[in-house]
């Protein structure tokens, strides 16, 4: 409840102060909502060429991207320049001024900051998410719908962990950003395809070791009915939130571990 | 009670030691070879409630590092801290509820948010009540005069600004105890004495506890009724400052400009007067103020000499501590300072 007052008081003005900068704030939103334009363009290309990849259609393929970039971009607003910034904290010496607030610094990170920059992504993520419905004549009766708002923060967690714990690397390496960058924008890139496509070692890597798979994969298998592509076990898309709630658990350890580290040598 | 309880202080950091040429290089990624290095030694002391406590040394001589583990950013190795009964880096968020902090190198605030608002983030952070808030600020821009630049973002501040909003935001939630590590650095003399005048209304009017480290000798005299020295990371003196100055402080330096090129005298060195540099007809000669008046010696020189100016030069903080740090590795010869000149 503390948290939510203070978020609700730490926003507006990270807002103001950012929308003072003017036209940089709109340019923010526009720069990630083109760099997606493309990618759905290069879908496009190599799908009408192929018509399907491994049995799965344009819109399919459309529809695990889309997810891909609704569960990051959702996550991504309350974590990654919140880590980026610790990271320059570590960097800079600054990260001090966290541990003399009287509050927790998890906390004092996720509110300090916000990804507005995301907010353009999520905008396109869930028009497209629409367009990929319609096209592939889903539709969602209550029951299904909670479900997927399940399985689809689930999705998030697993997203928000990832962030946290790549971005955590700074309390050990005091530079975290190419780790951030090779899981974010690497590894995490591998989801833009269904999983299913890659080989059994790859698949079963993404889905019990580094769990991407959790992000668009199985909320996925839930509403496409796609059940010859079950893989391991036709259970693992019911696991989702529980995987998400393990993982981020998982994420805040570490971030706690690195803390530890941090007050062991102040650098 | 005392307010603030250190005793046997450690901390011991571990370093990557590192080597030089290619191959030892590439051996020590496989392999890494650490070095301990102490940066605090075994420090004990108690602070109670409404003193004021210098805390100097060299650069490097432990005194942030001893800071840190008070206010709960660092974990000591060894040794025990304990402020308002408190162990802060076990309970660091109920003990920053009752500290304030200003690193004069690092602002606390938030960096994009005016400074107005960022103050009214830390009233909600610290949930100080509405009344508290009004008044504490009232009062602080009296001193600091904060109106000036408080629509200004913290990262456009200029130093003393940035200093200023940073005393402020610290004392807000009226602490128990404030510590300030280099608050005068970089400052100009002005905003040095306001910044001063605010800790001294501080602490006589609500009683805080202020702990600063400083290099600006200034700043102890000025403000600090106890001076702890540390250096190589051990507690080299802890005592009031006056005692400090008279047995450590006495060796004063006395810079002469003369017509003529200024001659070694030995009647002068038998008054315990000790030649330093000498540049053409500018001469420097050391003595214990303690033993021998500066009168004396200028009275000596000009009824032989034309002197055309004369600086007298108390010695410098730094001065001080070296002094102190030979006597004390010295222990059992107590050695004059007399004669640490002649050497």
């Amino acid at each position: 409840m503390r948290f939510l007052k203070l978020y609700a008081r730490f926003i507006p003005i990270y807002f103001k102060s950012k929308t003072e900068h003017g036209f940089g704030f709109y340019m923010d939103f526009v720069g990630f909502a083109l760099n997606h334009v493309v990618s759905y363009f290069v879908i496009w290309a190599l799908m009408s060429r192929f018509q399907t990849i491994n049995g799965w259609n344009m819109y399919e393929v459309m529809l695990m991207y889309t997810l891909n970039m609704l569960t990051f971009g959702i996550a991504a607003v309350f974590f990654f320049f919140q880590m980026t910034d610790v990271e320059e904290d570590v960097h800079m010496g600054t990260f001090d001024s966290l541990l003399v607030k009287p509050i927790n610094p998890f906390v004092h990170m996720i509110i300090r900051a916000f990804g507005h920059f995301f907010l353009g992504d999520i905008v396109i993520a869930v028009g497209m998410l629409v367009f990929c419905f319609h096209k592939l004549g889903l539709s969602l009766d209550f029951g299904s719908a909670i479900a997927f708002i399940a399985v689809l923060l689930g999705g998030v967690l697993v997203q928000a962990a990832f962030i946290v714990i790549s971005g955590s690397a700074c309390f050990w390496l005091v530079r975290s950003r190419s780790l951030m960058n090779m899981v974010l924008f690497g590894i995490r890139d591998l989801m833009d395809y269904p999983v299913s496509i890659y080989g059994t070692v790859l698949r079963g890597v993404l889905t019990f070791v580094i769990p991407y798979a959790f992000v668009n994969f199985y909320p996925a298998q839930l509403i496409l009915n796609r059940n010859d592509d079950a893989l391991f076990a036709s259970w693992l898309p019911y696991a989702t939130p529980a995987v998400g709630l393990l993982l981020f658990a998982i994420g805040y350890r570490v971030w706690n571990a690195g803390l530890n580290r941090y007050q062991g040598t102040g650098s | 009670m005392a307010l603030i309880e250190v005793e046997y202080l450690r901390k011991e950091f571990k370093r990557q030691k590192r080597k030089d040429g290619f191959w030892p290089l590439m051996k020590s990624l496989v392999h890494r070879e650490y070095e301990i290095k102490t940066a605090v030694e075994n420090i004990s002391f108690t602070i109670d409630r409404g003193e004021v406590v210098g805390y100097i040394g060299p650069n490097g001589a432990g005194k942030s590092t001893t800071i840190k583990m008070m206010v709960g950013i660092l974990v000591p190795t060894s040794g025990i801290v304990r402020v308002n009964g408190l162990v802060p880096y076990e309970n660091r968020i109920e003990n920053a509820r009752r500290i304030g902090a200003v690193f004069g190198q690092k602002s606390q605030l938030w960096w994009d948010t005016p400074v107005i608002e960022s103050l009214r983030l830390t009233k909600y952070m610290y949930d100080i009540p509405n009344d508290r808030y009004e008044r504490n600020m009232k009062l602080f821009n009296d001193v600091l005069d904060l109106d000036e630049f408080k629509k200004v973002a913290v990262r456009s501040l200029s130093l003393g600004q940035r200093m200023r909003a940073d005393l402020c935001a610290a004392l807000l939630h009226d602490p128990d105890i404030v510590y300030l590590d280099e608050p005068t650095i970089g400052l100009d003399v002005v905003v040095k004495e306001r910044i001063r005048q605010f800790i001294r209304e501080i602490n006589r009017e609500r009683g805080t506890t202020v702990i600063l480290t400083t290099h600006d000798m200034a700043d102890i005299e000025k403000l600090c009724s106890r001076v702890m020295v540390v250096d190589h990371g051990k507690l080299m003196y802890d005592g009031n400052l006056e005692t400090l100055k008279n047995d450590f402080g006495n060796m004063e330096k006395m810079e002469v400009d003369t017509d003529e090129p200024f001659a070694m005298s030995e009647e002068l060195r038998r008054m315990g007067v000790a030649f330093g540099l000498t540049e053409e007809n500018r001469t420097q000669l050391t003595y214990d103020k303690n033993s021998i008046n500066s009168t004396v010696i200028i009275k000596w020189i000009m009824e032989r000499y034309s002197v055309r100016d004369f600086i007298v030069k108390e010695t410098e903080i730094e001065q001080i501590i070296r002094d102190l740090y030979i006597h004390l590795q010295q222990q059992g010869t107590p050695v004059s300072a007399r004669e640490e000149a002649l050497i």
